[in-house]
């Protein structure tokens, strides 16, 4: 079984059907979902990741059932994420971004943090060398005072990466990390997933630039109308007729 | 059943005076995402220009009661409409792009400065409106005595309310301002001149703010420098009752606040007629989160 | 390190001058330092709900009056010595703000806004009807006991100024902690992204519904003081216009600052007492004063800057 396997995934908003029935599995590595616009893949993400509740279907997570959990608790249980407009905390420093990312796995309480027990001391020193090394392990490295608001744009796409590492995750769910980045910066971000992956953390992601999703995903899994179309190895996939006639068919977006 | 009657009508009338306040509170919240608490203070500007004109000139004398009745309320809302502008220019306009709180601040001191200036002026005793300037009849209305005053206000806020839904809703100026309230940034975009709405708002909203201080004048006599903050704060309430930044949902608000009021404070207690307004708010707000009509989110995530 | 020197040096400084304040002031001026600390324990406690989460609480003082009434009441009909009632007001105070949080939290933003002002009416109203026969009605409650500390009954303004901004030290010492920890950065995280908040892994129900029974159980603490201080409490301590002049100090000093928060505290509850000679047109300055400052320093006079500490 899959690390994350979703099983028959139905939600509908206000009669239009967004996601309709959609099964597969995320086994370790790199997986892709791909499909043209209003396909339903953010609607799929935000299933997986508790932010909505499906109407049917079931989303399990290392052998668990984690469906309709609340968003907070899936990050526990292993599952981080990144949204597809940048959301970070404007008005902290970028190391409290990537803190904050660690959250769920931190322990101290209210009173062990006024009395700044061994322990709390402790938790939150260890807390700051592991988020100092994510924003080095993205490319961020002497930026943590800075205030996250201060950031570039390819930036700010590389610290939400880190606060979704920091709560070293088993799985991470990247909605569109390539969205306005330049050729380089994309170049730099196909490196830092496969880095990711090489840490043995699993990814999926939803991604446009073909390109990308070619060169860095292992497997894809195509939507159109919210329904699941094809999946499988990129090469199968980009010869999959059904899958280019949905991509020619929807808009002028080629898939190779 | 009279007095239900009596209570329903009185309801209704207090509840289309909340209703005029309200649409200030709505339209410039709609537009701008501003609680603009100096509105109560520009609603106690239109009671006391009113005495004032009252006072100073016999205006029924010359023109006739309903003549000079409505030249009374045009010369009022001309004013308190420019006192908001000016408003508008001085304390929000240098914040649109701050923190939305620090707005909320600035309001809460213009507020206090346009109360105390009032205060100043008018001093910090009750002023009576001079009713030999006024008809004082009564007439019979579905077997109730209605006092003439009264149901010229009823009519007259109406009146005004069904002039803006037919601006709002049947104009291409109005279309802009629904387009503003719904996306400030796409209406930008869409070639709107968002600054004329924002005027337009805060000469629209304080027309009416004025209007409806000037008919509490008119129908109760007393008019005090502290009127604003009760008035201002339930029609704040019935705003946000409604919906805000709904145009129907703060009148529809409005008129059922005053119907509560007038219900709960006959048949229920008196004492505790200030807290009815707040209580079918919060009952409300924990079934429907944005109101009574209110369909979109409140803020923009 | 001298740019963590510096504030080190200056908060210091402000301590000490607050020492010897009480010995060189006249009495009157002693009193009104007394009052600024009670405004500043509720400044600093709903700087924690209104600063730090974000979350616009328009009706602190509904929870400062719980406090002050169960203090009055337990200290009048029990004959418990008053400082004794601040376990009992703060957990009065956090219990009635549990009740209110559960349904209302969820709420975005102005509603919040409109419902803490309701919650905050309709607790003075309550008052004013002595809903409960408890609480005296319009006339309050009087003949509160003075508090006893150590065996010393405290009495002048002077004695009280100890007790107050003790009071007031321990709040920054505990509220600094707090703010600097997790819980401090997962409420500076709710407040600039809900939904990000949420989807970090960061619990925001809890973390809400702990900052705002926390910050309203530390008003009703202050609310002891202020019974004790006072020895008589009426509602109209209590209106709206407590919870307005609150707010705009944590707005005004910068939200999520606490000496910005402190010095909020200093100027709304100050400056009026400095414009006494202007007489009546005391409050139009005031609220002249407001406008132009929050026009100048949207941001607050003493603003947290986003990477520093409290």
């Amino acid at each position: 079984m899959s690390l994350l396997e979703l099983q028959g995934l139905s939600k509908r908003f206000g009669g239009v059907a967004a996601v309709d029935g959609v099964s597969f599995g995320v086994p370790d590595g790199v997986t892709g979902l791909i499909g043209p616009n209003g396909a339903g893949k953010t609607t799929v993400f935000n299933l997986i990741t508790g932010n909505i509740r499906p109407d049917r279907g079931t989303v399990t997570f290392a052998d668990t059932d984690i469906t309709g959990l609340a968003p907070h608790r899936i990050v526990a249980r292993g599952i981080a994420r990144t949204f597809q407009a940048i959301r970070l905390f404007g008005g902290l420093s970028v190391l409290d971004n990537v803190l904050a990312g660690a959250d769920a796995g931190l322990r101290a309480g209210l009173l062990a943090s006024v009395l700044r027990l061994p322990a709390q001391r402790r938790e939150e020193r260890d807390v700051r060398e592991a988020g100092l090394a994510e924003l080095e392990f993205v490319g961020l490295a002497g930026k943590g005072a800075a205030p996250a608001a201060s950031l570039a744009h390819g930036e700010r796409r590389r610290l939400e990466i880190a606060r979704a590492l920091a709560a070293r995750p088993r799985l991470v769910v990247l909605d569109e990390p390539a969205g306005g980045l330049n050729e380089s910066e994309t170049a730099d971000l196909s490196g830092l997933v496969r880095r990711i992956r090489a840490r043995g953390v699993t990814v999926l992601l939803i991604e446009h630039d073909m390109g990308f999703v070619m060169e860095v995903c292992e497997r894809l899994v195509v939507l159109e109308h919210g329904v699941k179309i094809a999946e499988g190895p990129p090469e199968a996939i980009r010869r999959d007729p059904r899958v280019i006639e949905a991509y020619l068919g929807a808009a002028e977006g080629d898939p190779a | 059943m009279e007095e239900l009657l009596q209570q329903l009508t009185n309801g209704l009338a207090v509840g289309g005076i909340y209703a005029l306040v309200a649409l200030g509170y709505t339209m410039v919240y709609g537009v701008l995402r501003l609680i603009n608490f100096a509105h109560g203070e520009l609603f106690t500007l239109g009671a006391y220009l009113g005495f004032t004109f009252l006072t100073s000139f016999a205006f029924a004398g010359r023109v006739g009661p309903i003549a000079g009745l409505g030249l009374l309320a045009l010369l009022v809302m001309g004013l308190v409409a420019v006192t908001g502008a000016l408003l508008e220019r001085a304390a929000y306009r240098p914040l649109r792009d701050a923190p939305r709180l620090s707005a909320v601040v600035s309001a809460l001191g213009a507020s206090i400065f346009l109360q105390n200036a009032l205060m100043l002026v008018y001093g910090a005793r009750f002023q009576v409106y001079p009713d030999e300037a006024l008809p004082n009849r009564a007439v019979r209305l579905f077997g109730a005595q209605v006092p003439v005053m009264r149901a010229l206000v009823v009519a007259a806020s109406a009146a005004l309310m069904a002039a803006l839904w037919l601006f709002v809703h049947r104009t291409r100026f109005g279309t802009a301002i629904r387009a503003a309230a719904i996306d400030r940034d796409a209406a930008r975009l869409a070639g709107i001149d968002v600054d004329r709405v924002v005027l337009a708002v805060f000469l629209i909203g304080p027309a009416l703010g004025g209007a409806a201080g000037l008919m509490v004048g008119l129908t109760y006599g007393q008019v005090g420098f502290t009127m604003g903050w009760g008035y201002g704060m339930k029609a704040f309430t019935a705003a946000i009752l409604g919906g805000i930044g709904n145009v129907p949902g703060a009148m529809l608000g409005g008129l059922l606040l005053g119907v509560v009021e007038a219900l709960g404070s006959a048949y229920l207690s008196t004492a505790w007629k200030d807290a009815f307004a707040f209580i079918v708010l919060i009952a409300v707000l924990l079934v429907r989160p944005t109101g009574l009509l209110g369909e979109r989110i409140a803020e923009k995530a | 390190m001298s740019r963590r020197g510096a504030p080190a040096v200056a908060a210091a400084l402000f301590a000490a001058l607050l020492c010897i304040a009480p010995f060189l002031l006249s009495t009157y001026w002693v009193d009104v330092l007394d009052s600024v600390g009670l405004y500043a324990l509720l400044a600093l406690s709903l700087n924690l709900i209104l600063g730090e989460a974000g979350l616009y609480d328009m009706g602190h003082a509904a929870f400062f009056a719980v406090g002050a009434y169960t203090a009055a009441i337990l200290s009048t009909s029990l004959g418990i010595p008053v400082l004794l009632t601040l376990p009992a007001s703060g957990c009065a105070a956090g219990l009635f703000a549990a009740l209110v949080a559960l349904p209302v939290l969820r709420l975005r933003g102005d509603y919040l806004l409109i419902v803490t002002i309701g919650v905050g009416e309709i607790v003075r109203i309550a008052l004013v009807n002595d809903a409960f026969g408890l609480t005296g009605g319009s006339n309050g409650i009087f003949g509160i006991p003075r508090p006893v500390l150590l065996g010393w009954r405290l009495r002048t303004p002077e004695q009280l100024f100890f007790l107050i901004w003790g009071a007031v030290a321990v709040t920054v010492l505990v509220f600094g902690r707090l703010s600097a920890s997790r819980f401090g950065r997962a409420l500076r995280a709710i407040r600039d992204d809900e939904v990000a908040a949420e989807g970090s892994g960061i619990d925001t129900a809890r973390a809400k519904l702990t900052v705002f029974v926390l910050g309203s159980a530390w008003a009703g603490m202050a609310g002891t003081l202020f019974a004790a201080k006072m020895t008589v409490i009426s509602p109209e301590s209590f209106g709206f216009w407590e919870s307005v002049l609150v707010f705009a100090m944590v707005l005004l000093g910068g939200a999520g600052s606490i000496p910005g928060v402190l010095l909020g505290a200093f100027l709304v509850a100050g400056l009026p007492e400095l414009f006494r000679g202007l007489a009546s047109a005391r409050m139009l300055v005031f609220g002249l004063a407001l406008m132009v400052m929050m026009v100048v320093r949207p941001r607050g006079l003493w603003p947290r800057r986003a990477g520093g500490g409290p």
